[in-house]
């Protein structure tokens, strides 16, 4: 089964519903997205609009109710957990709100913690770490443990370990959110600036419009919709005009 | 191996919660020897052997077993009285002399449980005496001690903690009377000790002296002939190659016309222990049944609880991992290396530990039962606790692990945020 068009990501259909006791409750409704190759796209909406969940079905963390999710040629909604695990080790990025990193390993060792399920040499596995650790500005960092950095510096470990494993797709989950301005500010020009140089296909969830207009592309999700998607070209430099406020 | 320095790193993240988990590990697992220990060389001592066995007889109906000194000669042949018959390879004679230091007064600083016995069997008959290696220390000491003993109708070999007890050297002159073989109080030269071990409480003499004594005793004008003289004789052992030799013997000695008042048993020393140790069958049943299993349990359950704590505190890191790559496979592998990790090395370290601070600082594990006074933890207890260790580890932490390789990623993200 393959997609064969350039998309990176592709939903179609996708509804995603849980139950609690009797009452079904909708998260996502019939919802189609088509995210090209190499597009910085920002998710945005209100709590509970469904942002989280949609991310979580593209990276494979959650299963959709009905309907598929394609990445690139592969439907990962048919894989087994084994297999999106496998799957999630090469293709995808993951940067959280509140970085995540293991407080007891260095910047060095979080960075590389994914290569060590790929059959990489140690000498194979530090060229990477240094190589994507200099690309965030910490190589003179990188025996630090996540205790003795900054909010800034934790989320550029954070940042680093998404791209260590060259993965076509990064998902970021409000990666701003626990951030200073300043820090925020730096940690979306390390992205944008990341995502011209490599290419990389980023999907950027956030309430934060400031961050939603450095994207190529804002997508609003309300109740578990796409309600609003305009491309961000007309406006100035990578900012939209209708991006809904408030977040 | 790349993942075991993660295991390494995590077993350190809460080092004081792992300390105290590999403490109380050590802990159950010291219990856990001990018992063992004694239990694993009951075990063996009463465990059938099929090669250079020890037969033991005594009388059949009574305990303690009380035979006429009579019987010696015969049985020691074991009652071979054609040539196709069985002849023992070795044997020997034991009469047993308590008695006190002090008269009157039996009292555990006072009291001698003395064997008297031909002094060229101690070394070719006593258990764990007879395989001392030929050219150590303590085989050569015991020899010097033998050989009083033959010259010297007076010696006494004494066990190294009943000198202690009653407060003499080696070289030293003691007096002891009589309390099995009443008004028969006997002076002893110590000429010498057995090695630390099993027969750290007994005492041996030459026959000839005691029963020399009896004699006197009887020849001495208005003495009515001692009690004892007819029944002086409590055990006869014999040692024989195998079964089949046994079986012969036993055949013999049974069939024989001379023991007949009072009747006589044979049986191999296994079963012969295993039926004293039916009097501690109690307590060796709540050692083995309760004891131990409540040991593991509760070891089980501490290792249970510890890395259940871990890993309902990491729960968030277990999401990031699967959202990193790690397959539930890596996870529980992780969860269960910390304990494993955790149990092998605290095992280890309270085997080896218990094996050198129980033997050589302690000298033994004092557990009186039966003959045997002091128990010495086996090298192999250090495997022992190796598996302990690493098993309960394994059972511990079964449960925590599977919660932690099952932890779904979308719940738990979905907290967070």
């Amino acid at each position: 089964m393959t997609s064969g068009n350039s998309w990176c990501v592709q939903l179609r259909g996708i509804h995603k519903y849980f139950f609690r006791g009797s009452e079904r409750l909708d998260v996502l409704n019939g919802l189609n997205l088509e995210v090209p190759e190499g597009e910085f796209l920002a998710l945005m909406g209100p709590s509970g609009s469904g942002k989280t969940t949609l991310l979580n079905l593209i990276a494979g963390l959650d299963k959709p109710s009905e309907g598929e999710v394609w990445v690139r040629d592969q439907c990962i909604s048919a894989m087994s957990e084994a297999q999106l695990a496998r799957w999630r080790t090469r293709n995808i990025g993951f940067v959280f709100q509140f970085y995540h990193l293991l407080p007891v390993l260095t910047a060095y060792e979080n960075v590389e913690l994914p290569l060590l399920l790929l059959p990489l040499s140690a000498s194979q596995r530090r060229q990477q770490v240094e190589t994507v650790l200099e690309l965030v500005g910490l190589k003179d960092r990188m025996h630090h443990r996540p205790g003795q950095l900054s909010g800034g510096q934790q989320q550029r470990v954070g940042i680093a370990r998404a791209l260590v494993t060259d993965p076509a797709l990064i998902l970021a989950d409000e990666p701003t959110g626990d951030l200073d301005a300043r820090s925020a500010e730096e940690i979306l020009d390390l992205m944008v600036e990341l995502q011209r140089s490599l290419q990389k296909t980023i999907i950027l969830v956030t309430h934060d419009p400031r961050a939603a207009s450095r994207t190529d592309r804002i997508l609003h999700l309300d109740k578990g919709r796409l309600v609003d998607h305009l491309p961000t070209e007309s406006a100035p430099p990578r900012r939209s005009p209708r991006v809904p406020s408030g977040g | 191996m790349k993942l075991f320095l993660l295991v390494l790193k995590n077993i350190r993240r809460n080092l004081l919660r792992s300390i105290l988990t590999g403490l109380g590990t050590m802990v159950l697992v010291v219990v856990v020897i001990m018992v063992w220990s004694i239990l694993w060389y009951l075990d063996e001592q009463t465990r059938e052997k099929t090669s250079n066995i020890k037969a033991i007889v005594t009388e059949r109906w009574q305990m303690p077993s009380r035979m006429p000194l009579s019987y010696a000669p015969e049985l020691c042949a074991g009652s071979a009285r054609r040539p196709e018959h069985v002849r023992p390879q070795d044997s020997m004679t034991w009469q047993f002399y308590v008695g006190s230091t002090e008269p009157g007064r039996l009292s555990r600083e006072s009291a001698l449980f003395i064997v008297a016995t031909q002094p060229e069997k101690v070394l070719t008959m006593f258990d764990e005496l007879d395989t001392l290696p030929p050219d150590s220390p303590d085989r050569r000491q015991l020899e010097k001690a033998i050989q009083a003993l033959k010259t010297n109708r007076q010696a006494l070999i004494v066990g190294r903690e009943r000198l202690e007890a009653i407060n003499k050297r080696v070289g030293e002159r003691v007096k002891v009377y009589g309390m099995s073989f009443k008004r028969i109080d006997l002076e002893f030269d110590i000429v010498g000790t057995f090695p630390e071990g099993r027969w750290n409480n007994l005492s041996v003499m030459n026959w000839e002296y005691l029963n020399a004594a009896v004699d006197a005793y009887n020849r001495q004008p208005g003495n009515r002939p001692h009690p004892m003289t007819e029944r002086s004789l409590a055990i006869v052992w014999l040692k024989v190659p195998d079964t089949r030799s046994f079986t012969a013997v036993a055949t013999q000695i049974a069939a024989s016309p001379s023991f007949t008042n009072p009747q006589v048993k044979v049986e191999t020393l296994a079963s012969g222990t295993a039926a004293f140790l039916e009097a501690f069958r109690d307590l060796i049943w709540g050692m083995r049944y309760f004891l131990m299993p409540a040991a593991v349990v509760t070891l089980c359950l501490v290792i249970a609880n510890a890395i259940s704590l871990s890993v309902r505190e990491r729960r968030k890191e277990f999401a990031v991992l699967k959202v990193l790559g790690f397959r539930p496979a890596h996870i529980l592998g992780l969860v269960l290396g910390e304990a494993m990790v955790l149990g092998v090395v605290s095992g280890l370290l309270s085997a080896a530990g218990v094996f050198m601070v129980i033997n050589f600082v302690f000298g033994g594990l004092k557990f009186p039962i039966g003959f045997f006074g002091t128990f010495y933890i086996p090298v192999r207890a250090i495997w022992w606790g190796l598996a302990v260790g690493s098993a309960t580890a394994l059972i511990g932490s079964l449960v925590p692990a599977w919660i932690a390789c099952r932890v779904r990623v979308a719940e738990i993200f979905a907290r967070v945020g």
